[in-house]
């Protein structure tokens, strides 16, 4: 494999690391603060893809674009944690997860009844090129990248640096205690899971140029976003931006070396990782269903 | 169990809860009044947390009342109890591990806008030689000084404390008990203990449970010394 392959692959690693980061942390959040199994986080992630396209089909503006898919899918957030899954926090997780995969399906068959089957272009916002090592790579992917970023570090000051976040942290660890602080840990839930819509809407919008978006572009990414959760740790943010990290290279170049790896590869890796560490890289103790680090 | 009820802050009467179809609590029925230092004493498997957990309000009941301070409490969600002035300090002496002494102690703060540490500090004063020491790396009893600080944030009125001194050591039961007196001047507390000998040192009435039951109620001081209430066990 010649230098120009390898930078393409750690570039493309990175955007796919971004749109995982993105996706997942949502569901990371479920998990770990909730104790919920979060599948319909897929449904934002795809409103949010086809508000980009929308938007920028009508006014030409991605950013535009980007703006509406964070606040439909925030308010969609909001609508679903406070009107459904408040209902059932206190349900086994089985329950919950034909509750939030209910979701799922309903929003697939919402999205077909606005958009319809076909799937959608979305225009790249920008086609610049820069030079890597003499090797061209798109911009655009490595903005995708940074913007995955920002958002961790804006997720990381929330939880260090606000007293909101060190409830959030408390509550990771035992929403119960919390409560008996005197702490609405329900308000909690709902701030956590709408700032998680707006974030798998935002990743569904910078993922849209890349791909063709689909109403079933969410089922698509659901294992994924999975893995990521899964070998990050449950309930644990760095571990879900390493975990996307490494996954999103693991594609790039599994990918790169054969096709098939690309989708193959993930599943080994989450594997490998699990038999050593059951709790993921950077599970958090005491945290969902039983897992105890 | 007639008894005069005059300052009564939390009244229980005839609590049935069941978990799913397995009823764990018969007719409970206990009080407690202003000022008091009340213990409740039984076996493992008596029922003694859950009474606590349902005042508390994490378990939802299944027949009869819980008031406190004159309204009826048992519909409310767990935070709301704490916010009236209810504060539960569970068994298991769960500290937030992931958070420094000083950020747990913030959350307390954070809960009820009392940030006088200083008043609740004197009880505990090792603890502010670790404010910045992750709670999470506290010993046992160091714990339970963290638990018991944030929970008197917010000059709570009552305290229900679960085995506040289960495993430690003695010079730390001891250092608890003391704690316990000084505490009790300001705040009236209701504990369970299975620490007899401490028990009949500390509080003003006991009650002791079997089976999901309260099979008796000791008042007299003198009763209490001599631990009478060990022959209901």
């Amino acid at each position: 494999m010649n230098l120009n392959l390898w930078i393409t692959s750690l570039v493309y690693g990175l955007s796919m690391s971004g749109v995982l980061f993105l996706v997942s942390v949502g569901i990371s959040i479920g998990f770990g603060l909730m104790r919920i199994v979060n599948m319909e986080q897929m449904v934002y992630y795809t409103f949010g893809a086809y508000m980009a396209y929308t938007i920028v089909t009508s006014t030409g503006s991605f950013l535009l674009g980007i703006i509406a898919a964070v606040a439909v899918a925030a308010a969609l957030g909001i609508i679903v944690e406070t009107q459904l899954l408040r209902r059932v926090y206190s349900r086994e997780m089985m329950f919950t997860m034909v509750v939030t995969f209910s979701v799922f399906l309903i929003g697939i068959g919402i999205i077909q009844y606005i958009w319809g089957l076909d799937p959608k272009p979305v225009a790249s916002p920008m086609e610049t090129m820069i030079r890597i090592v003499r090797v061209k790579v798109p911009l655009y992917r490595l903005l995708i990248f940074a913007v995955a970023i920002l958002v961790y570090i804006g997720i990381q000051l929330l939880l260090n640096r606000t007293i909101m976040g060190k409830a959030i942290r408390a509550g990771i660890e035992n929403p119960n205690n919390v409560q008996g602080l005197g702490i609405n840990i329900y308000k909690i839930f709902t701030i956590m899971f709408v700032i998680a819509s707006g974030i798998a809407g935002l990743g569904g919008a910078l993922y849209a140029p890349l791909i063709m978006v689909g109403p079933y572009m969410g089922w698509d990414m659901l294992l994924f976003a999975f893995i990521t959760v899964i070998l990050g740790g449950l309930g644990s943010i760095k571990g879900t931006m390493v975990s996307a990290l490494i996954l999103g290279q693991v594609m790039a170049l599994g990918g790169t070396l054969w096709a098939p790896l690309a989708y193959i590869a993930p599943f080994i890796v989450m594997f490998l990782v699990i038999l050593v560490k059951p709790t993921g890289l950077f599970g958090v103790r005491g945290t969902a269903f039983g897992f105890e680090s | 169990m007639n008894a005069d009820r005059t300052n009564t802050l939390l009244n229980v009467s005839d609590l049935e809860v069941s978990y799913q179809k397995l009823k764990v609590l018969f007719g409970v029925s206990v009080y407690v009044k202003k000022g008091e230092n009340v213990v409740l004493v039984g076996r493992n498997g008596a029922g003694k947390t859950t009474l606590f957990r349902t005042i508390a309000g994490f378990i939802k009941k299944g027949k009869g009342n819980i008031v406190y301070k004159g309204k009826e409490i048992d519909r409310l969600e767990a935070y709301e109890v704490a916010q009236r002035g209810l504060k539960y300090i569970p068994q298991d002496k769960q500290v937030f591990s992931d958070l420094t002494v000083r950020e747990n102690l913030e959350l307390g703060s954070y809960a009820t806008k009392d940030h006088e540490w200083d008043t609740v500090l004197v009880h505990f004063p090792k603890l502010k030689t670790l404010l910045d020491r992750k709670a999470g790396n506290l010993s046992g009893g160091e714990r339970q000084m963290l638990l018991i600080t944030m929970a008197l944030l917010g000059r709570p009125e009552l305290v229900l404390m679960d085995e506040p001194t289960e495993g430690l050591a003695p010079q730390l039961v001891k250092e608890l008990k003391d704690a316990f007196k000084e505490i009790n001047r300001h705040t009236t507390l209701f504990i369970i203990e299975q620490n007899l000998p401490l028990t009949a040192e500390v509080a003003d009435r006991v009650y002791s449970m079997k089976e999901g039951k309260i099979v008796a109620e000791t008042t007299a001081r003198d009763d209490i010394k001599e631990m009478v209430f060990e022959k209901y066990l």
